[in-house]
């Protein structure tokens, strides 16, 4: 079961970026998201002025640490420079065995599509080591080459698919990140084909590549493995024929496999005349050579999805394989109007019978009229698998605003948002009735016994209110009745639109009574801060404890407010004239009854401000 | 069925003395915790009589989370005999406990502490 401390780690990534574009690709997919084996979540982004923007997250999305490529300078990653309609579309891959991060991108000003390799050893920054850089093809200028590539890694060899022009053979070429040399380009597709790629690799070095053709005036979605071992390609295998005389293509085509082997291409049919969109979702169990498709059955209040810079029809297709079978699809519709992002389970129990599960809406905690675009995974690195088990594991971003402009100047900015599935999509109950029990019936011979089960010790929970209480609960009630000091409490609660991170972000106290116990004081005078040469500073030092009766619940929540801050409620009591922060509270029961809550009242000061500063979910 | 159930901490002394119950409030407990509840079992017949006391119910999950303790083995079991009551006679406490495992429903639910006179 997650815990309460990953409820809270779904902190947006990157807030008032003025690029429509930045997550998403339109109409194809790019790897911008991985999760390393170490649990370091990594996000790449492109800034409006052409430069690789670096965030990492090293508390499971907690914070975002963000480093940007120097924008001042002439370098690679500083050369995604020229405006992209499609979107500037960064891949990124990270090497554990050969210690390198390698970003792919296509460079439209040079007409290339390029790679930039660097250490990731001790990675801190973007710009304080030496690039390796190569170029993988000059594509020539022209087309938006950012919709004919693809790139695909596995723990030896990174994979780069592309094609030139939009009726050209696709091609690769790849590139180990042990010495950054790239292969000749190969080409075993034996037709030319008309747009859009998906691509996956498995650690066998097998590449398994979609294709969208138009064939005898109708597109077609293929499929091809490629076998690096053997250097041999199957013949191509048809998904699906669009039908329609050629007015429907593919778009958006991704494709993973789980552990069975089983392959799963996900796409979107889009009619190029009314924009209207059909999503599929297919499974081969024989290595691509047969193919089931199914098309999403829409829901109640479901309508395709348009880009609204382009006013195409699209899906923003995406998938996931698991360790454990089965897949997670991810995609965009609208929802009465307003764009939104949904995934949904395909499970399996035996690696041939695959079933679809229901649709879920991410990201349900934002307002309804807000547009939630482009969901995409956190994948683990290279081939490696997660397992979907609990869905609610699985880390997803997505962009909360579509953007208005094609070039990156849009004038309304949008958010990099993330969460684990779990928190609307997947939830798991950690502190309320998860589900219910059925109840016996007693007899003459049996004891009928009630029980009520809560969740794990460590949640948020109100004992008193709770029931978990008792004649001792009631003995130390009525001592602080008798010796309690009267203390006056505020709660603050957080505004979750506000976009402060300091007082402005909460609201209007609200006030409180309690008989409490107040350690006297612990300090004489203020500690020197003798390590300072300049001036004298003083600590603050007034900690004390400040002991609760049971039915005093400091009840807190965590939320994530516009700013993209964690605010937590703040709880002060003010006593001698000064004012104090309650945190780290401590229940203390006796046979499993609540019997008093401790808490550290810290004095509050310059140096310790309870509405600024950060609080971590380990801070009870 | 002669016999007559009583809270364990009734300080009845015999079967005919205690307040009878039909059922027991384990209240609250959380997942990971073990929470204890106790009762006696009053030998209404009329010779000595061994009970075997079980645990069951509807509910599975909440059934193989609770124990019972067997004083003949010194250990928390999935059942208990108490041996010899004689006629009129009242066992001690007999204890029952139930530890909920991690990822338990969280309600609220029952189960049935059988007992069969062998």
């Amino acid at each position: 079961m997650a815990t309460i401390g990953s409820q809270i780690t779904n902190t947006l990534i990157d807030s008032n970026v003025y690029d429509g574009r930045a997550l998403i690709t339109h109409r194809t997919g790019s790897l911008q998201c991985l999760r390393r084996p170490n649990g370091e979540l990594w996000a790449v982004l492109v800034r409006p002025g052409g430069w690789i923007t670096q965030f990492i997250s090293r508390d499971q999305g907690f914070s975002w640490i963000r480093t940007d490529a120097d924008p001042s300078t002439t370098t690679q990653l500083n050369n995604v420079n020229t405006f992209f309609t499609n979107g500037p579309h960064v891949n990124l891959v990270i090497s554990e065995d050969y210690e390198r991060v390698q970003y792919i991108f296509p460079d439209n000003n040079t007409t290339v599509i390029q790679g930039v390799s660097i250490p990731l050893d001790d990675f801190d920054n973007l710009t304080d080591f030496t690039t390796t850089n190569f170029t993988v093809v000059n594509t020539g200028a022209g087309a938006a080459k950012e919709q004919y590539f693809r790139i695909a890694s596995n723990e030896t060899n990174t994979y780069i698919w592309y094609i030139l022009t939009s009726n050209d053979r696709p091609t690769f070429k790849r590139i180990s990140p042990r010495d950054n040399q790239l292969s000749a380009a190969t080409s075993v597709v034996t037709s030319p084909v008309a747009r859009t790629l998906g691509l996956c690799v498995n650690k066998n070095s097998q590449v398994d590549v979609l294709w969208d053709i138009l064939v005898s005036s109708t597109h077609r979605i293929r499929h091809l493995r490629y076998d690096e071992a053997s250097n041999t390609a199957t013949s191509e295998h048809e998904i699906i024929d669009l039908g329609a005389s050629g007015a429907v293509i593919g778009v958006d085509l991704d494709i993973g496999f789980d552990s069975y082997g089983t392959l799963c291409a996900t796409y979107t049919a889009v009619n190029t005349t009314s924009q209207q969109t059909t999503l599929y979702y297919a499974i081969s169990t024989d290595s691509g050579t047969t193919w089931t498709n199914t098309a999403l059955t829409r829901g109640d209040g479901n309508s395709a999805y348009v880009d609204i810079i382009k006013n195409q029809g699209a899906g923003r297709n995406t998938v996931i394989g698991s360790s454990s079978g089965g897949f997670i699809i991810g995609y965009t519709e609208k929802f009465h109007g307003v764009p939104k992002a949904y995934v949904r389970r395909i499970t399996t129990d035996d690696g041939i019978t695959y079933t679809l599960g229901d649709q879920k809406m991410v990201a349900t905690h934002l307002p309804s009229t807000t547009s939630v675009v482009g969901p995409r995974f956190f994948h683990p690195i290279n081939s490696a698998l997660m397992d979907l088990d609990d869905p609610g594991l699985v880390r997803i971003a997505y962009q909360i605003g579509e953007g208005e402009a094609d070039d990156q100047s849009d004038a309304h900015p949008i958010d990099i948002g993330q969460e684990l599935l779990y928190l609307t999509a997947y939830p798991t109950a950690l502190d309320s009735e998860n589900g219910s029990y059925t109840n016996d019936t007693g007899s003459s011979t049996s004891l009928l016994v009630d029980v009520n089960i809560l969740g794990a010790g460590n949640d948020n929970i109100d004992y008193y209110a709770a029931g978990k209480t008792g004649n001792q609960t009631t003995r130390y009630k009525n001592a602080f009745n008798r010796i309690g000091t009267s203390i006056r409490l505020l709660k603050y609660e957080p505004n979750s639109t506000s976009f402060m991170d300091d007082r402005t972000a909460y609201g209007a106290a609200t006030e409180y009574e309690a008989l409490c116990i107040f350690q006297p004081e612990s300090y004489g005078f203020p500690n020197p801060q003798l390590s300072g040469e300049d001036q004298l500073t003083y600590i603050e030092q007034d900690i004390r404890k400040l002991y609760l009766p049971p039915d005093f619940f400091l009840s807190r929540e965590f939320i994530t407010n516009s700013g993209g801050y964690v605010k937590r409620t703040v709880w002060l009591c003010q006593f001698g004239g000064n004012e104090y922060e309650l945190s780290q509270v401590v229940p203390h029961f006796i046979s499993n009854q609540i019997c008093y809550y401790e808490a550290n009242a810290y004095v509050v000061g310059p140096s310790r401000d309870p509405f600024s500063r950060l609080i971590l979910p380990s801070e009870t | 069925m002669s016999f007559v159930f009583f809270e364990g901490e009734d300080s009845a002394l015999t079967a005919n003395d205690g307040a009878t119950i039909t059922g027991l409030d384990l209240g609250t407990v959380f997942c990971g915790e073990t929470k204890e509840v106790s009762f006696r079992i009053g030998n209404k017949g009329t010779s000595a009589t061994n009970f075997q006391i079980t645990v069951a119910g509807v509910n599975t999950s909440i059934v193989s989370d609770v124990e019972v303790y067997d004083p003949g083995y010194l250990s928390w079991r999935s059942e208990s005999t108490i041996s010899g009551i004689i006629p009129n006679g009242v066992t001690d406490r007999i204890k029952v406990r139930i530890t909920p495992t991690e990822g338990s429903v969280i309600a609220a639910g029952t189960f049935l502490i059988n007992v069969s006179e062998v």
